[in-house]
């Protein structure tokens, strides 16, 4: 068997070799028969003369001596090649569509499987591939109602872990914190950044080298803290903070003002092993945490303290199921040495823990347990959506190539009659469509490789830097890949062409293609128009949606003069009231520069459901007993900055600002609407889950509320107000200026850092600017979406181009007898037109349902009025039935070009 | 389906024209090779010698039955040297060739027999 394989390998890759050896055989043989003839007493030239006779004709020997070995048929494939490419080059146009066709087929399916390979065979970015390496789970800390969830470690866990010496050779031990970074430099504005407290052994475990500088060595966990603290930065840090210089080593800067000094610079990509938040990363030394986080020991010492991340190798020969008994009662252990009554409190407040333990390859999609599941149903759906694209690509292509075989059927069935196996045959035309599908798998990796590398240049804080990989497996999926697409779009083609009555086609008189295989193609075309349409219309809406709702984007006058400045208050200082005093300097500081007409703090933005005291609410009011709003908090004389006019009642006092807020300001409308002619003020609502009702003490103009809003209303949400609760710190000021502010902006800056240098400034932009940016996302999506459609108008308009086309070549003879018989041209055109626009009618009539369905969804989602939709659905079946015309008339045209003489000659 | 695999291998087997030739080919090579490793040149000498020049054969048809031996595993091709120092390719039987040597063997001989028995009888 081995040796059959050897052979096997020997036959295709040392084939040079084997036909010198040959060669070299053979004239040693040769050369013995002469000498022997010499021998015999011939003349040299007489011997060799001889000796060559009787060995006969080289080549033939040679050819035979191939075929024993069994090599024929590298032979075979080469010139199955070839012959692939001189018929691409026969037909460019139908090669080039057939091409984009499959490159989209293959290529989503093959960007999705690399994406996904990476997520599920890569330890993370900037981390080398290492099949020991491991993360130690420990509880599961999830958000009661949000989407954070993380598994956590207590200290004293990770030291009982590095201490299991027979499972594991090194354990590393991380947790991060958002922190504020500061440069000596004045000119540049601190940072939120991501503070990673790493053990010394860290980088060591991960493999991961610096790109300069050095990394801690591995020493024991325990790092003494009193000597000056050293921190290795991200590259992305080293960029933006250092300016990528080179000389960064043993710099000094401040994380929540303590210093410390560069020795590294992390690899590019390399954020953490998964901890991380921010591109923007600085690791420290794990002892610095006290320090540097303001917080006490205990965050080591307690077993109440779980905030810990382990990275581990296992030690040769164990697997994560040996490791996994002892690794959940060293957890069972800890649980056990909580005191009781920090874990049932931490169990009732708003994280949920859950004791649990486990270990898991070190891996990416493991990074947060809750994107894990969420990947693997994503990976599932984009899987099966990516499938059935393929699926329509090649049954399209599939269509094209039947059509094109007609024309080459003359040719099959000649080199049939001369003897041409039919084996051999097949075996050429998916030579050319397994080159077709290679050719367009290399097409689709290169624009998905070339996508990426834009994305992730353009948007570098939102992909996953380097994350995607193009390694062996997606080569090796890539190229299987293809060949199997290959062999599906191409072998019933390749059937179909090959299976032939000889005589009569070589009369030109073939029978019609099997009935079966026609009807198959043509429900595929009116199944792809069907389901282009319900697209095609949800589109259409979005657009016009769109389109209504820039225009509904409710502009002011007073955008230009609005700035929106978001700080960070909490990373970096002390305490509350260190924050707290800073928020108020930077305040009064921004109020009274030149040129600024006030400013007000501003809270955040989130939507809640609003419930009426039953006894207030007006009994017809056409609202539901629970309402979505959108909330926003306010300090007193915010209303009056944004030019919100109080139609009733009275603004919040200063007083009202405190940990618990029980007065609200709404529109009029909305007021209105729930309490008809009666006065709101004085009326209750309940917010979400509180206990109690807050009190209605304003109302305001609604018109001029939705002027706060960047978006357009996605679906009815009043915007309601209410007093800043003190209970946080708002980090959000807004300034109102008397001219155009953007001139302002760096004053602003300026003037806040000048105020509170610790109090990072996170974002700043007038209102305009930030509608701008608003208004060219939903621009982009709406654009993304619409490409969208066309392809898949694209695609059947190539299906149906293939089923016309086919039929004019199949029935050349009839429209030859029809002409001949006096059909005008346009008669015989209309002919294949009618039936082609027959289908396309029949696919929108079909795919009407679908289309309501569609739409239902889409005006529930959005809110979207229903007058639009008779306009944009018959928009889409105009637009529809021109493309499909298009596709048909095409091909129909052709029909009209044939030569009666041409066409009956052979009668 | 239009082909079937039994048409293939039935057409690959009518394809060589003269398969008891060949077969006997076959087994001539295999057994001269049984007794010393042999190169070409030097197998189709001693099949005239010790056939008397009865069977002649050429080099266009034992060169594709070696190789076809090497491939079915049942000979072994190597590199030695002749007596006057030329890099040579020589042949040796392999344990299978060995093994489909006496079977074939014993299917000539009773070939041979039969073959024998109807020449005298009639």
């Amino acid at each position: 068997m081995l040796n059959r394989l050897f052979l096997w390998f020997r036959s295709i890759f040392l084939r040079a070799r084997l036909e010198r050896e040959m060669h070299e055989e053979i004239a040693l043989h040769i050369e013995q028969a002469t000498a022997r003839y010499i021998d015999r007493g011939m003349s040299p030239a007489d011997a060799a003369q001889a000796a060559r006779r009787e060995f006969g004709n080289f080549d033939f020997i040679e050819e035979d001596a191939r075929d024993a070995r069994g090599q024929r048929w590298i032979d075979a494939v080469r010139s199955d090649v070839r012959f692939a490419l001189r018929h691409f080059r026969r037909t460019p146009l139908a090669t080039v569509t057939m091409l984009l066709v499959l490159a989209l087929g293959i290529g989503v399916n093959v960007a999705l499987f690399t994406v996904f390979n990476s997520l599920w065979t890569l330890p993370g970015p900037g981390i080398p591939r290492d099949e020991s390496l491991v993360r130690i789970r420990g509880i599961d800390v999830s958000e009661r109602w949000g989407r954070l969830s993380s598994r956590a470690l207590s200290y004293g866990e990770v030291l009982e872990y590095a201490s299991q010496e027979q499972l594991f050779s090194a354990v590393a031990a991380s947790t991060s914190e958002d922190a504020l970074l500061a440069t000596a430099d004045p000119e540049r504005p601190p940072l939120t950044a991501s503070a990673a407290y790493v053990s010394d052994n860290y980088f060591d475990v991960l493999n991961v080298r610096p790109v300069l500088g050095r990394v801690w060595s591995a020493t024991p966990l325990h790092a003494d803290p009193t000597t000056v603290l050293t921190a290795v930065i991200s590259y992305a840090n080293w960029e933006r903070v250092f300016d990528s210089a080179p000389d960064v080593i043993g710099r000094t800067f401040r994380v929540n003002d303590v210093p410390v000094t560069v020795v590294g610079v992390a690899p590019r990509g390399f954020r953490s092993s998964g901890d991380a938040s921010s591109r923007y990363a600085v690791w420290l030394p794990l002892a610095a945490y006290p320090i540097v986080q303001r917080s006490e020991l205990h965050v080591f010492t307690s077993p109440d303290s779980a905030r810990f991340s382990a990275i581990a190798h296992l030690r040769p020969g164990v697997d994560t199921e040996q490791a996994l008994p002892v690794v959940k009662a060293i957890a069972a252990r800890a649980d056990a040495a909580r005191t009781p009554r920090v874990a049932s409190r931490l169990r009732g407040g708003p994280m949920r823990w859950t004791a649990t333990a486990d270990v898991v390859p070190l891996l990416a999609h493991n990074q947060n347990p809750r994107d894990d599941s969420e990947l693997k149903v994503i990976a599932a759906v984009m899987g099966a959506l990516t499938l059935l694209i393929l699926l329509i690509t090649c049954a399209n292509v599939s269509s094209l190539l039947v059509g094109l075989a007609v024309s080459r059927r003359r040719e099959m069935a000649v080199r049939l009659s001369l003897g041409a196996a039919r084996k051999r045959l097949i075996g050429q035309l998916l030579t050319e469509s397994i080159l077709l599908a290679f050719a367009a798998a290399a097409l689709g990796v290169f624009v998905f490789w070339a996508v990426m590398r834009v994305l992730t240049t353009r948007f570098p804080d939102e992909m996953l830097d380097q994350l995607v990989v193009l390694d062996w497996r997606a080569a090796l999926f890539t190229g299987g890949f293809a060949i199997v697409t290959g062999i599906i779009f191409g072998l019933s083609p390749a059937l179909h062409a090959t299976r032939l009555a000889l005589a009569e086609v070589l009369k030109d008189a073939a029978a019609a293609v099997s009935g079966s295989r026609a009807l198959l193609q043509r429900a595929l075309v009116v199944v792809q128009i069907m389901l282009t349409q319900p697209l095609l219309i949800g589109i259409g809406a979005l657009l016009l949606l769109s389109i209504s709702d820039i225009r509904k984007l409710a502009t002011s006058e007073l955008d230009g003069r609005i700035v929106n400045m978001s700080f960070d208050p909490y990373i970096g200082v002390a305490s509350d009231a260190e924050a707290r005093s800073s928020m108020v300097r930077i305040h009064e500081r921004l109020a009274a520069l030149p040129g600024v007409a006030g400013a007000a703090a501003e809270g955040w933005v989130m939507s809640r459901s609003a419930t009426p005291h039953p006894s207030d609410r007006h009994p017809a009011s056409p609202l539901p007993d629970t309402i979505r709003v959108s909330g926003r908090m306010a300090a007193p004389g915010y209303l009056g900055l944004r030019d919100i006019r109080i139609i009733r009642g009275r603004d919040f006092l200063e007083s009202e600002m405190d940990t618990i807020i029980t007065s609200v300001i709404i529109g009029d409308d909305f007021a209105r609407r729930l309490f008809g002619d009666a006065d709101p003020i004085g009326r209750r609502l309940r917010f979400e889950r509180d206990s109690f009702y807050m009190q209605i003490v304003g109302v305001a103009d609604e018109d001029a509320m939705e002027t706060l809003r960047l978006g357009a209303p996605s679906s009815y949400q009043p915007i309601i107000f209410w007093p800043i609760n003190t209970a946080a710190i708002p980090g959000r000021i807004v300034v109102r200026t008397h001219g155009p502010a953007e001139p302002l902006l760096p004053h602003l800056r300026a003037a806040a850092a000048a105020a509170a240098p610790r109090i990072p400034l996170s974002a700043i932009n007038t209102m305009q600017q930030s509608r701008e940016s608003t208004r060219r996302s939903l621009l982009q999506g709406f654009a993304a979406i619409g490409a969208g459609g066309l392809l898949a108008l694209f695609l059947s308009a190539i299906g149906l181009y293939a089923i016309v086309a086919f039929a004019v070549s199949q029935r050349t003879r009839e429209i030859g007898i029809r002409t001949a018989l006096g059909a005008r041209r346009s008669q015989v055109v209309g002919l294949f037109f009618r039936s082609g626009v027959r289908l396309s009618v029949l696919g929108l009539i079909l795919g009407l349902p679908l289309s309501l369905i569609a739409l239902r969804m889409l005006r529930e989602q959005t809110g979207m009025p229903p007058t639009n939709t008779p306009v944009v659905a018959t928009c889409v079946a105009a637009g529809v039935l021109i493309v499909a015309g298009l596709a048909t008339w095409l091909p129909a045209r052709r029909a009209a070009s044939v030569d009666p003489l041409t066409a009956l000659r052979s009668e | 389906m239009g082909f079937s695999l039994v048409a293939l291998v039935e057409s690959a087997m009518t394809s060589s024209n003269t398969p008891l030739l060949q077969g006997t080919l076959d087994l001539i090579v295999l057994q001269l090779l049984r007794s010393e490793p042999t190169n070409g040149y030097d197998l189709t000498l001693r099949i005239q010698a010790i056939t008397k020049d009865v069977l002649n054969v050429n080099a266009g048809s034992l060169y594709p039955a070696l190789y076809r031996l090497e491939e079915k595993g049942l000979i072994r091709a190597s590199w030695g040297v002749t007596e006057n120092g030329r890099r040579a390719k020589v042949y040796s039987l392999t344990a299978a060739g060995r093994k489909q040597l006496a079977a074939q063997r014993d299917v000539w001989e009773r070939f041979s027999s039969a073959l024998t028995a109807i020449l005298r009888t009639t």
